[in-house]
């Protein structure tokens, strides 16, 4: 596809004509996205969806599932605990990621070089870094083993649990071992093309390089460091297949809850599984909201510095 | 409407985006499909009164989607192997396996259903229980059917196949296998290992994290759970009668107990379970448990014959009892081709699949059949399968066996389970 060159369209026509252009994409996800998601809204409420065949059922009011998603404290728990996994899984990867990156780029051209592997993960399935997770951190797995050879425990019962035990350590280790080096990969695209003499510069007004790191890369990187926070953020909080894999049974990321309700549970659930959804999707979007206006907020304060 | 677009932009940019309008379409023709309910194919034959012959013949050069449970590498071997080939061979039928918990397609079916889809996907299900029960009350299958197979009016006691988990059959499906309920320990690592559920209580104390059992409700950790409550509620007689929630709720309290008092000293300190039986199995297989369980009475004979499990595993049954069923296959109300589906059907009740089925190094599922029913030689052929060292006796299988209760006490215990045990 080639579109002529020109200069990009700010006036009122012109910006017409790009709606135009992208509406049949808007088309798209409104009969996809959108669809499913007023579905998702009706079934929750019970408008649609299979005829329930609890007589009971007929009885209850329209915010049967919602009443039930917000009194029963295992569900708001998941959810809580769901919100916690991928926050903590967000920071844990920009962190080590934008660190990461920022050694990366100081290091000498060979380090640099050799340091490349550390985009492997970023081709790999969630589902591939689930398995390595286990085959790392569970009580039969490496670290134990070694930790066994070494002498320094006896048997498997001795093993500190790590995996499938409620402080939801086992999915954050696999969200930040999948997502760091995709912010890594970012930041350094970004910092190969900040002048060296910013450093230089820093570094002769006798910054150290965490000085460096903390007054000069930082706020280079802070904008995109922002989008990446979102983005790994929303995927942990709905995302299904490490759950699966290293979910503990209590309490549950809300992902597995909503799966288990929909497909195991009678279909009175159903309305609760979709009630969920709907509950998480506006968590997503009033997160994503709260988050650019802080953000906003933040990158204004420091504009006339 | 695409004429318009055209015109309204230019050169080939105006190209680009007629073609992009078409894609978008496109793309929405399958979600306006759904909404609107589906296509309105409806010149399907009725089989009901058809010969057999007559159906051979109109299946002749289909394809049958046989939807099941995938969790086990040997059926899924036996099926996509010995099944499909001699159903290739025999009626020119191709079978194609989709594997899919019955939970999962029982909900796909309900929302066809929903959507006044008449033309769906799947052509034969392997079904059970409550999934039976919930398919038949939504009025999601074909039938009566079983009485078109040649081989269920032969060969099958229709005694033996009147009743799924306490729901009447009526026809609706047809019995291909019976499963009894086994724990496999590996004995070099457990030698003392329980025999009762009284004894398993003091057992899985003095060895913590030895035992677990998969999250119900997983299909065999919610037949865990039913067993436990016929063994500390007093036996299962008292349940055969129908659903009765006032008894229910009187005698599962001693159950809760029984699994709040072992969970401190499951794997993990019961603060996970493994989500499924293939969870279990791997853990066992990794040696992180002692125990794992099955619905295969030949499970560890043939997982030792193939290396998986050492030698030193063995198959036991608990002295309270183990549950027995009988597991059916189903044609869905909107299967695209029944005619093939029931060509399927009967043939997995033929003799000759009923044997390789039942053989150790395919499957090792025992058979439906009615032993008095069927000619001298195949009988004698069943008689000599070697069903392996390892598989309990089919003498203690039959003293232990205990049937299952009404699926509604399932699901109360599914439920009962999540809210007494699993958050507690």
């Amino acid at each position: 596809m080639s579109y002529p060159r020109r200069p990009l369209p700010t006036a009122f026509a012109d910006r017409r004509r790009v709606a135009f252009r992208l509406a049949p994409l808007l088309v798209f996800f409104a009969m996809t996205v959108g669809v499913g998601l007023v579905h998702a809204v009706l079934q929750s409420l019970a408008l649609a969806g299979p005829p329930a065949l609890d007589p009971a059922r007929e009885t209850m009011s329209r915010w049967y599932a919602y009443h039930e998603l917000l009194t029963r404290p295992d569900l708001l728990r998941s959810l809580g605990h769901t919100v916690y996994v991928a926050a903590v899984s967000a920071v844990g990867c920009v962190a080590l990621g934008s660190v990461g990156a920022y050694l990366l780029w100081r290091a000498p051209d060979w380090v640099r070089r050799a340091g490349a592997v550390y985009r492997l993960p970023i081709i790999l399935p969630h589902i591939v870094v689930a398995f390595i997770t286990v085959l790392f951190w569970s009580e039969t797995g490496l670290v134990a083993s070694l930790l066994r050879a070494a002498g320094v425990v006896r048997g498997t019962a001795a093993v500190p649990r790590v995996l499938f035990a409620g402080h939801g350590v086992g999915p954050i280790l696999a969200y930040v071992y999948k997502g760091f080096p995709f912010v890594m990969l970012m930041s350094l695209g970004v910092l190969d093309r900040v002048p060296e003499r910013l450093v230089t510069t820093a570094t002769m007004l006798g910054a150290g390089p965490v000085r460096v790191f903390g007054a000069v890369v930082l706020p280079l990187l802070a904008p995109l460091l922002n989008q990446l926070f979102i983005i790994l953020f929303l995927y942990a909080l709905g995302g299904f297949d490490i759950p699966w894999i290293l979910g503990a049974s209590r309490p549950q990321m809300i992902p597995m809850t909503v799966y288990a309700l929909y497909f195991q549970g009678s279909l009175a659930d159903r309305s609760i599984a979709m009630a969920a959804l709907v509950l998480l999707a506006a968590t997503a979007g009033l997160f994503v909201v709260v988050y650019a206006r802080i953000a906003r907020r933040l990158s204004a304060r420091e504009r006339p510095v | 409407m695409n004429g318009t677009i055209h015109t309204g932009a230019r050169g080939a940019s105006g190209t680009a985006v007629a073609v992009l309008w078409l894609a978008a379409f496109l793309a929405c023709l399958p979600v306006a499909r759904l909404v609107a309910g589906g296509s309105g194919e409806t010149t399907r034959r009725d089989w009901s009164s058809a010969d057999f012959g007559e159906i051979a013949a109109a299946a002749r050069g289909t394809a049958v989607r046989f939807y099941m449970w995938g969790g086990s590498d040997s059926v899924n071997a036996w099926v996509d192997g010995y099944v499909a080939t001699e159903m290739a061979d025999r009626f020119g039928v191709e079978v194609v396996r989709v594997p899919m918990d019955a939970s999962v397609f029982v909900n796909r079916l309900l929302t066809e259903k929903q959507a006044g889809q008449s033309r769906g996907t799947i052509d034969l299900v392997w079904i059970n229980g409550e999934n039976f029960r919930t398919a038949r009350q939504a009025d999601l299958l074909y039938g009566p059917f079983t009485q078109l197979l040649p081989n269920y009016r032969r060969y099958v006691d229709p005694a033996t196949a009147e009743t799924d988990a306490g729901f009447p059959v009526e026809g609706y499906e047809a019995p291909w296998g019976r499963a009894q309920f086994n724990f496999d320990v590996d004995t070099a690592r457990a030698p003392d290992y329980p025999t009762s559920f009284a004894a398993l209580r003091e057992w899985v104390r003095d060895h913590p994290g030895r035992f677990t059992y998969p999250q119900p409700p997983d299909f065999t950790g919610s037949a865990f759970i039913r067993q436990a409550f016929y063994a500390v509620t007093g036996g299962h007689e008292q349940y055969l009668g129908g659903f009765d929630a006032d008894l229910f709720a009187r005698r599962a309290p001693a159950l809760w107990e029984y699994l709040n008092a072992i969970e401190p000293y499951l794997w993990q300190g019961g603060e996970s379970y493994p989500r499924d039986l293939a969870a279990l199995d791997a853990l066992f297989e990794r040696g992180a448990v002692d125990f794992t369980m099955s619905f295969t009475q030949t499970s560890a004979a043939s997982r030792i014959a193939n290396g998986r499990y050492p030698p030193s595993v063995e198959s036991f049954v608990m002295a309270e009892g183990s549950l027995f069923n009988t597991h059916f296959v189903a044609i869905p109300f909107n299967a695209p081709n029944t005619a093939g589906a029931l060509v399927l059907a009967d043939f997995l009740l033929s003799p000759e699949a009923q044997l390789s089925k039942n053989r150790l190094e395919n499957w090792g599922d025992f058979t439906v059949l009615a032993m008095d029913r069927l000619p001298q030689d195949v009988r004698e052929r069943f008689a000599a399968l070697d069903l392996g060292d390892a598989t309990v006796s089919l003498s203690e299988l039959a003293r232990t066996a205990v049937p299952e209760i009404p699926s509604e006490y399932w699901e109360a215990l599914e439920r009962g389970w999540d809210e007494q045990v699993r958050l507690r």
